[in-house]
């Protein structure tokens, strides 16, 4: 089929590419937010304006929030076709109840989860989800969907298609791609690098645009290569290859037997009802054990397992702020008495190569400006695929004229929408969360809502704008939809400023970085769209005045 | 050009591409899990941490399927390509199923 392995590695680039960029882009660009989904939060949830703050109390803030949490009625209706009977209403017996903050996080998330007497799987429980205000305990609204990191985090490695998980499989898949593209993309290179000194004065603009696609693609391919592979391994054992969880389950349980006893940490309920020590104390005991080894002391993750019954234990786990390597350094205690059950040993050679790894792409530490690399190396990914659209396009556009196919047209208006609609379906989401009432029932529906609605009006008037290129022009609706980004960028900074009266200048002045960065950043959104839309502007009349010419010179 | 081959194609054509993707994907998976499962296996019965053993399972697996890939892409005998992934990929499932036959 193929005459060289070159050959064949561009035909991989060019149609994996091509197909699985649509979902790259997605994920490149929505991982890009991710980095910086906790102050996106702070943008949509106004009332969480504060400072972030440390793991409160057990004993003043946390037990009572736990106490009042309960399985929501969805919950629980999800759960019944998994019991034997009728589903009980109350759950009394808390197999585990826990608490995850980082340094970034001004709220608190907590987990609760239930034992059910009837369950067809008696390991399963039903589990309650709430966030809190860590300063008093008070419970936020679920009505208020966290942007950032409950919406713009998931469609980055699951375009938010729960079904089967759908949506992870074929992100996924996609990184793959990305790995393969990169692989095949280097291999073409080889090639590539010898036409550079080809001069092609018709072909300028091909080439620009080839020359970024392989800038962005070369100066960042670390950065590509390790991410779209520590998000496959990151994922790995627990849905591509659950090798654990299915064909070698034997050997994950004999682990789990002999863990348990080295642990001493007990796998089951003793059926003793049993009262709680003062947890506080045993944070501050675990507290004291890090700082003593030298390492940066925040918790991050507070858990009791078993609560209520003898068997019950309190496992502390330190925030790894100070380190990429994602670091637990859990210290475990007994919930009765608050006597040191263990604490975990250093990771062993491959545990510290997979924390790295882990780490590497969760980024849980504390460095801002590395936080920014990340950011620019996602934005770097997006801008190598959505150059490489416009090569796809461009160089075939003209021949897809001559013979009348509609192709690259196609193509075109697709890549408008992944491109400059996307955009506009990020923008419409924070500005829709800006204009909806405070108080509207299901309001994080309808930012969803707004959100694909927005993207769809995209794809429909790339579409309905795309005749041009079938006659080897440009689609005016790469312009139209890049002022409409600077509109809607603008619109979101100002509606931030009026419902909330966190005016950008305000935000600057009393340094709530956060929220200032956020509109900064939709500021010079706001200004790169109008002189992307200008430059547009420039080249089409050029075209313009260019097919006058040919006609005056015909006549 | 190669590029043209997909989209102007005859259905002859249509099908060794869809053959030849069909390989790259399913029997790359195939090649894979068998990479995953032997690794975690053998590296548990030498005594590896389980965790250890899956997570280096997992990457020779995911680094098994990428090159896989690629060559399944590239090959000039696709049959034979058919042949190695599911053979391989089968001998090297039953192997870790047997290792485990033993530890437990």
């Amino acid at each position: 089929m193929f005459s060289s392995f070159r050959q064949a590695m561009a035909w991989l680039h060019t149609w994996f590419g091509l197909v699985l960029g649509f979902v790259l882009m997605a994920a490149f660009f929505f991982g890009a937010l991710s980095v910086f989904d906790r102050e996106i939060d702070r943008w949509t949830v106004p009332t969480t304006r504060i400072a972030p703050q440390p793991m409160p109390s057990f004993e003043q803030v946390l037990r009572p929030a736990f106490e009042r949490m309960h399985p929501t009625p969805a919950a629980i209706d999800a759960m019944r076709p998994r019991v034997d009977g009728a589903m009980p209403q109350h759950f009394d017996t808390v197999v585990n109840w826990s608490a995850y903050t980082t340094h970034r996080d001004p709220v608190l998330e907590l987990y609760a989860g239930y034992e059910v007497p009837n369950a067809k799987d008696p390991e399963e429980a039903i589990w309650a989800y709430g966030t809190i205000d860590p300063r008093n305990g008070k419970a936020l609204s679920d009505d208020q969907l966290k942007i950032g990191s409950g919406f713009f985090y998931p469609m980055h490695y699951s375009l938010t298609l729960d079904w089967k998980n759908l949506g992870i499989w074929i992100v996924g898949f996609s990184a793959l791609m990305m790995l393969a593209a990169l692989v095949s993309g280097v291999i073409m290179h080889r090639k590539l690098f010898r036409e550079f000194f080809t001069f092609r004065p018709g072909k300028a603009r091909l080439r620009s645009v080839l020359d970024l696609h392989n800038l962005t693609g070369v100066v960042a391919l670390p950065f590509h290569f390790f991410f779209a592979f520590t998000g496959l391994v990151i994922f790995a054992s627990t849905y591509y290859f659950p090798v654990g969880q299915t064909q070698l389950h034997g050997l994950h349980e004999l682990h789990e037997q002999v863990e348990a006893q080295e642990t001493g940490l007990p796998h089951d309920r003793a059926g003793v009802p049993a009262g709680l020590a003062s947890v506080d104390a045993m944070v501050a005991e675990a507290q004291r054990r890090w700082a003593a080894d030298g390492k940066a002391g925040d918790v991050g993750f507070l858990m009791m397992q078993h609560v209520g019954d003898a068997n019950g234990y309190v496992s502390v786990y330190r925030a790894g702020t100070d380190r990429i390597a994602l670091v637990g350094d859990g210290i475990h205690f007994k919930a009765s008495t608050g006597e040191l059950i263990r604490v975990d040993p250093p990771a062993t050679p491959t545990g510290r190569v997979s924390e790295f790894l882990t780490g590497l792409h969760l980024q849980h530490f504390r460095h801002w400006l590395l936080r920014w690399f990340y950011m620019l190396g996602g934005l770097a990914g997006a801008v190598c695929i959505a150059t490489g659209f416009v090569f796809f396009v461009e160089k075939r556009k003209r021949q897809h004229a001559q013979r009348g196919s509609q192709g690259a047209r196609i193509v075109d208006a697709l890549a408008v929408t992944t491109v400059t609609g996307m955009l506009l379906a990020t923008l419409g989401i924070l500005v829709a969360n800006r204009l909806l009432p405070e108080n509207l029932p299901a309001r994080g529906d309808w930012e969803r809502y707004a959100f694909w609605c927005i993207w769809a009006l995209a794809l429909l008037h790339a579409a309905w704008r795309s005749a041009p290129v079938a006659q080897g022009r440009a689609n005016p609706a790469w312009r139209e939809q890049c002022i409409a980004i600077a509109t809607l960028a603008l619109a979101a900074v100002v509606l931030n400023g009026i419902t909330t009266g966190d005016y950008v200048w305000r935000t600057i002045a009393t340094g709530y970085w956060p929220v200032a960065g956020i509109d900064l950043f939709l500021l010079c959104s706001a200004a790169v769209a109008c002189l992307t839309a200008r430059a547009l502007k420039r080249r089409a009349s050029a075209a313009q005045s260019r097919i006058a010419d040919m006609g005056m010179a015909r006549v | 050009m190669s590029n043209t081959l997909a989209v102007q194609g005859s259905s002859a054509t249509r099908l060794r591409v869809a053959s030849r993707v069909a390989a790259a994907v399913l029997g790359g998976y195939v090649f894979a899990w068998g990479t995953v499962a032997a690794v975690t296996g053998l590296l548990s019965a030498t005594g590896m941490e389980f965790h250890d053993a899956e997570f280096l399972g997992a990457v020779a697996g995911l680094l098994a399927y990428l090159v896989a890939f690629l060559c399944t892409v590239a090959t000039r005998r696709l049959a034979m390509a058919w042949l190695v992934l599911l053979g391989a990929g089968a001998l090297m499932t039953a192997a870790a199923s047997f290792v485990q036959s033993l530890l437990t």
